[in-house]
C-alpha cells in the first residue's frame, strides 16, 4: 500500500466485498454445497486417502532429525540393558522378615536420631 | 485441513469473484462448480498448502475461458443479429439480482454515526459499482491483491501472467477508483 487513499482503499474494499457474502442467498449457497459434494465425490480413488487426511506438513529436515532421534534413543536403551549389572530376583528375605522389621521399635526411633548418628559418624570419620 | 472443508471455505469467496467477473448468477456457479471439480480431480493429492493457489488458478483460467466465449459470442451477435434476442434474454444482466446493494449488508455500519455511515455507504455503493465496471483483468487483479490479500507473485501464478502486468492492471485499477472514490474516502 503506497499511500493513505491505498489504505483506505483496502480498508473499504475488505468491507464492501465481505458485505457481498452475507447477500448470497439459501438457493446459491445449496448449489455451491451440491457443487463441492460433486467434486469431493469425482476425488480419483488413489487420491481420496491424502484428499481426505488432515495433512499436517512438517518440514523435510524435521523428519531426519526424528530419524537420528529415534536410533539414538534405541542405542542408549540397547546400551543400557546390556551393561546393566545382573539384578538378582532371589531376595533372601521372606515376606515374614519383612514384617517383623516393619513392626520393630528399634529402626523407627534410629530414624527419630538421624541426625544425631549422622553428626556421631562425621565426628568419628573427623577424629 | 481436507479437501472438503478448504472448498467449503472458499467456494462463497469464489462465487463472488466469479459473480462480479459475469455477472451472473448461474454463469458464477458454473465456473465455481468447473473449478472445484478440476482441483478435486486433478490436484486432490498435492498437499493442503498449494489447494490456494491452485484453485485460484484454476478460478481464473475458468473465468478467462468465459470471457472468451463471450467475445465469440458478441462477435456471433454482431455478424448475425437474429440469433441475439432469445440468447440476450436468458444472459441478460440483471445486477439487482446478481450483485446486491453492498450497504444494507454490511455489520461494520451499524455501530458508525448516521453521517459517516452515509458517507461510508455511498463509497461502498461507489466501489462496488465502479470494480463490476473495471475491465476484466483490472478487475480480477484487484480483487485477488485488496481481497483475497494475495501478493504480486501469487497475483501473477493465479491470472497466469507477469509480475509486471499485474502490477499494470493493479495500477490502472486504482487510478481508476481514486478518480471516483477520492473525494468519498
Amino acid at each position: 500500500m503506497s499511500d493513505l487513499f491505498e489504505r483506505k482503499l483496502h480498508d473499504l474494499s475488505q468491507q464492501t466485498f465481505d458485505s457481498q457474502l452475507n447477500t448470497i442467498n439459501d438457493s446459491v449457497k445449496q448449489r455451491l454445497r451440491q457443487s463441492r459434494q460433486q467434486a469431493i465425490a469425482a476425488i480419483p480413488q488413489h487420491s481420496k486417502a491424502n484428499a481426505n487426511a488432515i495433512v499436517i506438513n512438517f518440514p523435510a529436515w524435521l523428519s531426519t532429525v526424528s530419524t537420528a532421534t529415534a536410533f539414538a534413543s534405541i542405542a542408549i536403551v540397547a546400551s543400557l540393558l546390556w551393561l546393566q549389572p545382573e539384578f538378582n530376583n532371589e531376595s533372601n528375605v521372606s515376606p515374614l522378615d519383612d514384617i517383623s522389621i516393619l513392626t520393630s521399635n528399634d529402626e523407627f526411633e534410629m530414624y527419630e536420631n538421624l541426625d544425631f548418628y549422622l553428626w556421631l559418624e562425621n565426628e568419628d570419620s573427623a577424629g | 485441513m481436507n479437501l472438503d472443508q478448504f472448498l467449503e471455505k472458499s467456494e462463497q469467496r469464489a462465487y463472488q469473484i466469479a459473480l462480479y467477473a459475469t455477472r451472473n448468477s448461474d454463469e458464477a456457479l458454473d465456473i465455481v462448480q468447473d473449478a472445484m471439480m478440476k482441483l478435486a480431480q486433478q490436484y486432490s493429492d498435492k498437499p493442503s498448502a498449494e489447494w490456494g493457489p491452485l484453485f485460484h488458478r484454476i478460478l481464473q483460467s475458468k473465468i478467462h475461458d468465459w470471457y472468451r466465449r463471450q467475445n465469440v459470442r458478441q462477435k456471433w451477435r454482431q455478424i448475425l443479429p437474429f440469433l441475439s434476442s432469445s440468447d440476450s434474454n436468458s444472459n441478460e444482466l440483471n445486477n439487482n439480482e446478481a450483485i446486491n446493494d453492498p450497504i444494507e449488508n454490511a455489520p461494520e455500519l451499524k455501530n458508525t454515526k448516521p453521517d459517516d455511515k452515509l458517507e461510508q455507504s455511498r463509497a461502498m455503493k461507489i466501489l462496488n459499482d465502479a470494480v463490476q465496471n473495471l475491465p476484466q483483468r483490472q478487475q480480477q487483479a484487484f480483487l485477488l491483491r485488496n481481497w483475497e490479500g494475495l501478493n504480486v507473485a501469487e497475483t501473477a501464478t493465479a491470472m497466469n501472467c507477469s509480475q509486471g502486468s499485474v502490477k499494470t492492471h493493479y495500477s490502472r485499477a486504482i487510478h481508476s477508483l481514486r478518480s471516483l472514490l477520492e473525494d468519498h474516502i
